[in-house]
């Protein structure tokens, strides 16, 4: 007479054992004291293949409809969700997913498990503010988990206080070495003007992912990709992309990448379907602003001036966006002033290089030379070597007389990738070669 | 039409997420489970195994299972009980791609480790490290390639395939493999699934069957690896580390590595599972048998051994367990406890105890002193005995808990590195 192996499965530990193995992970049901609280503990890996993201979706709101705290259920949605949206392209499930673990927060506010998710969550939504003290309360409980600086860093990074974010990156390399933070420190390199180095992080990251994640592999060929893309190495890049693709059928980020790779390497109209393709399905201010860019090179004004105007209104609308509207407003919108406006109030927000070159923009469009000048130095405080931002430092630069800086700056943009972008690159060439800027970019 | 109109509106335009992936699994750095015992068809010789990659689908495709590039991957032995590895047997892998102009695994059917059909490859160097020193390197060595299944893996591992031989300091030859294998664990989870209808899974079910690992095994000499030791008795345990980058640019300095850092370690069976509490798994991972006095207090209070008692009354004593403490941080007195040794979580094998002709797969509780906890073969029913010492089995508590999984769903191979063949990804089904 054998007795069984009940014991292995309390039944406070039966809806996470039960949620690792409806994912077909079934080893960690050998882990009851972290099945317990903890269903996305570091051995936990869920697979996140199109169908797997789907089907946990499902499956998670249908026990959140029955049971509003299970909690489980919110954390495995929150997770499904934020990659869903890196992968599909919608921000309804991490909405949902956000009100799910709020919930859940209020009756049993130390959930951790719910408190790191929803930390993750809330980044996805932009709402970097938000996220930081839940990302704290998850750290204060449980120091070794490294994925809690991440968070904190992923906060504080958006939010332009690099310091900070930097530190929490260390942290959380020195606790765990794992895709995740190599990927940081990628990122934080790049930031930094430290493309090599970065392109070495993100390698580290790429090969720690194992076949069981589509999702995260395709994302970070995707970086890998963009990171080639960015020094110029074009057809590397679109080896990455391809490579992204065929692992995460139509990951948007990689479409998009393989978008710019067709347009840098004189297949404009090749690039123009493929974006537009792509926007019909993932519409984002970033990507219309590319085709209406895209467009306007090949001398179509009208399709450049709707695609300007999808982006601005999908820009207008959205929950969160890819490029900073006031960025796309002081180049491509009706009201300078607006433009100035509205990159105010993000700057009152947040402070990171990429919202104080949107206000530099902004300002310098509107004729505000000394303001645009201030928020470009701060843009190129991390010094990053961003093409788009070299190249307003320079325009600003040139309008503020001093014709040597801005030829530098204009160089910088454009070295060894003159077709950075279809429009910005050829104006940064002739900037670079010194023609003045008052020529070239329209204030 | 765009689907502008039903994105939630929300304040703020807030942008440029990079939004890197945060909680993703671990599976290539994840140690399944750790053996060492006395080769059985060679007794002058110790057998170490680990394996890696939990829930390895045969049928991988289009991206394959592999180890990591770069990691080192170390099973650690401690040959004179003060906690600290003697020897440690280092693998560390490199990728090669044959044809860099496709993504396939293999372009035609792959016979050999050689095959120019295999596209996608790995070799690996197999450094030995003698109390901190390099003392002998091999390879590159070729890692036995998955299997894919026929048509592109006919004849998979073939008698003596990916084993390679190699001069081991102290004398003496010594054995290494790296590569696919079946899971060697099993046990049952039997859980209940709430999502499809309260279906009650029965006992007895392998569930790891049909899942491969990846696996590196070695076979030494004995006195080579009791060389400079205390006695007998050896420690065993299995580490991953990857490189630490720094975040910040130091003037200019582009170098990336800085230590490497222990992200996983794996000793005994079970421990991780169901000894150390939940908010202290990554303290674990990242521990040294040194420090194991930190985890002492969830030996001897058994968490485990309450919750038997709570569901099934079998009266385990909870409190102040010294036989646990024996069989997970010092050894059993008498059978494979150093002399003098220092408390830690490994596994502990007494190499003068020769190899059981027709081993028990309940080991020590049945009278078979060459089982687990003396070290750990493969087909010792780990998750059997466990419960019945945890349930008090050596202090007179005897209560028969088992899983109803008494043996692997493969055949072990006879001669080194022991494992099963891993499945074909042609011949089974997925598990989904």
């Amino acid at each position: 007479m054998r007795t069984h192996l009940k014991w292995l499965l309390p039944a406070a530990m039966l809806f996470t054992v039960v949620a690792v193995v409806w994912q077909g992970r079934l080893r960690e049901g050998r882990e009851p004291a972290a099945a317990a609280s903890d269903p996305l503990a570091d051995r936990v890996t869920l697979r996140t293949g199109r169908a797997d993201l789907d089907e946990r979706i499902r499956l998670a709101k249908a026990r959140l409809q029955t049971n509003p705290q299970d909690a489980d259920a919110a954390v495995l949605l929150g997770d499904a969700a934020v990659r869903y949206s890196r992968a599909v392209g919608q921000a309804q499930h991490t909405l949902d997913a956000d009100q799910a673990l709020a919930r859940i927060l209020q009756s049993d506010p130390g959930n951790y498990a719910a408190l790191r998710q929803r930390a993750i969550v809330l980044l996805s939504l932009h709402r970097f503010r938000e996220a930081l003290p839940v990302a704290q309360q998850a750290r204060n409980q449980r120091p070794d988990d490294a994925a809690n600086y991440g968070a904190l860093g992923d906060g504080h990074l958006e939010l332009g206080e690099y310091d900070e974010a930097f530190a929490a990156f260390q942290r959380m390399m020195d606790l765990r070495p794992n895709a995740a933070s190599y990927a940081r420190a990628a990122y934080a390199r790049e930031l930094q003007g430290d493309l090599n180095g970065a392109e070495e992080a993100m390698t580290l990251a790429a090969r720690s992912i194992a076949p069981s994640d589509p999702e995260s592999q395709a994302w970070h060929a995707t970086q890998l990709g963009d990171l080639a893309f960015r020094r110029g190495h074009v057809s590397t890049a679109r080896l990455h992309y391809e490579d992204a693709v065929q692992i995460f059928a139509q990951y948007p980020a990689a479409l998009r990448g393989l978008a710019h790779v067709k347009a840098a390497s004189g297949a404009p109209r090749e690039a123009l379907q493929l974006a537009t393709g792509l926007f019909s399905r993932n519409p984002s201010l970033g990507l219309g602003e590319f085709i209406g860019n895209l467009a306007t090179s090949l001398g179509d004004t009208p399709q450049a001036r709707r695609y300007y105007d999808l982006a601005e209104a999908f820009g207008r609308e959205a929950a969160t966006n890819d490029e900073s509207l006031a960025g796309f407003l002081a180049e491509h919108g009706q009201s300078r002033q607006e433009a100035v406006r509205v990159a105010e109030q993000d700057e009152a927000n947040r402070r990171d290089i990429f919202t104080e070159d949107a206000l530099a923009w902004a300002c310098y469009k509107a004729g505000r030379l000394d303001e645009a000048a201030a928020a470009m130095t701060r843009a190129l405080r991390t010094g990053s070597r961003d093409r788009r931002l070299l190249f307003h430092a320079a325009a600003i630069a040139g309008a503020q007389g001093d014709h040597t800086r801005a030829r530098t700056l204009a160089a910088a943009s454009v070295a060894g990738h003159p077709q950075f972008d279809p429009l910005l690159g050829p104006m940064a060439a002739r900037l670079a070669a010194g023609e003045k800027e008052s020529r070239i970019a329209r204030r | 039409m765009l689907a502008v109109v039903g994105i939630m509106l929300m304040p703020g335009h807030a942008s440029s997420h990079r939004e890197a992936p945060l909680l993703a699994g671990d599976p290539l750095v994840d140690s399944t489970d750790v053996y060492a015992f006395v080769s059985p068809d060679n007794p002058d010789t110790v057998t170490m195994i680990s394996s890696w990659i939990p829930f390895e689908e045969p049928a991988g495709g289009p991206n394959f299972y592999r180890f990591e590039e770069g990691t080192q991957y170390d099973i650690n032995v401690d040959n004179d009980g003060d906690a600290v590895p003697d020897y440690i047997y280092r693998w560390v892998f490199k990728n090669e791609t044959l044809n860099p102009n496709t993504f396939l695994y293999n372009t035609g059917p792959v016979n050999a480790l050689d095959d120019p059909n295999l596209n996608l490859r790995q070799t690996y160097t197999l450094q030995v490290l003698f109390k901190g020193n390099v003392v002998a390197t091999a390879g590159p060595i070729p890692v036995l390639y998955n299997n894919v299944g026929d048509p592109s893996t006919p004849s998979f591992f073939g008698k003596g395939t990916a084993i390679n031989a190699f001069e081991h300091p102290g004398g003496g030859t010594a054995l290494t493999f790296a590569g696919q294998t079946d899971d060697p664990f099993f046990l049952d989870l039997r859980v209940f699934n709430l999502l499809y209808g309260a279906n009650l899974k029965q006992v007895g079910s392998d569930t790891l069957r049909g899942f491969n690992v990846h696996s590196m095994a070695v076979q030494v000499p004995k006195t080579a690896l009791r060389s400079g030791g205390s006695g007998p008795v050896v420690g065993v345990w299995a580490t991953a580390s990857r490189p630490a980058t720094r975040v910040l640019n130091a003037d200019g300095s582009r170098s990336t590595s800085g230590a490497f850092v222990q992200v996983s370690r794996l000793g005994m069976p079970l421990v991780n599972e169901l000894v150390i509490p939940v908010g202290m798994k990554d303290r674990f991972s990242a521990s040294k048998p040194t420090d194991d006095g930190q985890f002492l207090t969830f030996v001897q209070n058994s968490e485990l051994a309450s919750l038997l008692n709570l569901i099934y009354k079998v009266g385990a004593p909870v409190a102040q367990r010294s036989d646990l403490v024996s069989v997970f941080l010092t050894g059993v007195a008498g059978v494979n406890q150093p002399p003098n040794g220092r408390p830690s979580e490994m596994l502990r094998l007494n190499t003068d105890i020769a190899p059981n002709k027709r081993p028990s797969r309940l080991g020590v509780l049945d009278g078979d002193l060459a089982g687990f906890p003396t070290g750990r073969r493969l087909t010792d029913d780990v998750v059997d005995i466990a419960e019945r010492v945890v349930a008090g089995a050596l202090v007179g508590n005897k209560v028969a808990l088992s899983d109803g999984v008494d043996q692997n769903d493969v055949p072990f191979l006879t001669s080194f590195p022991y494992l099963g063949i891993a499945h074909s990804g042609a011949k089974d089904k997925p598990h989904q």
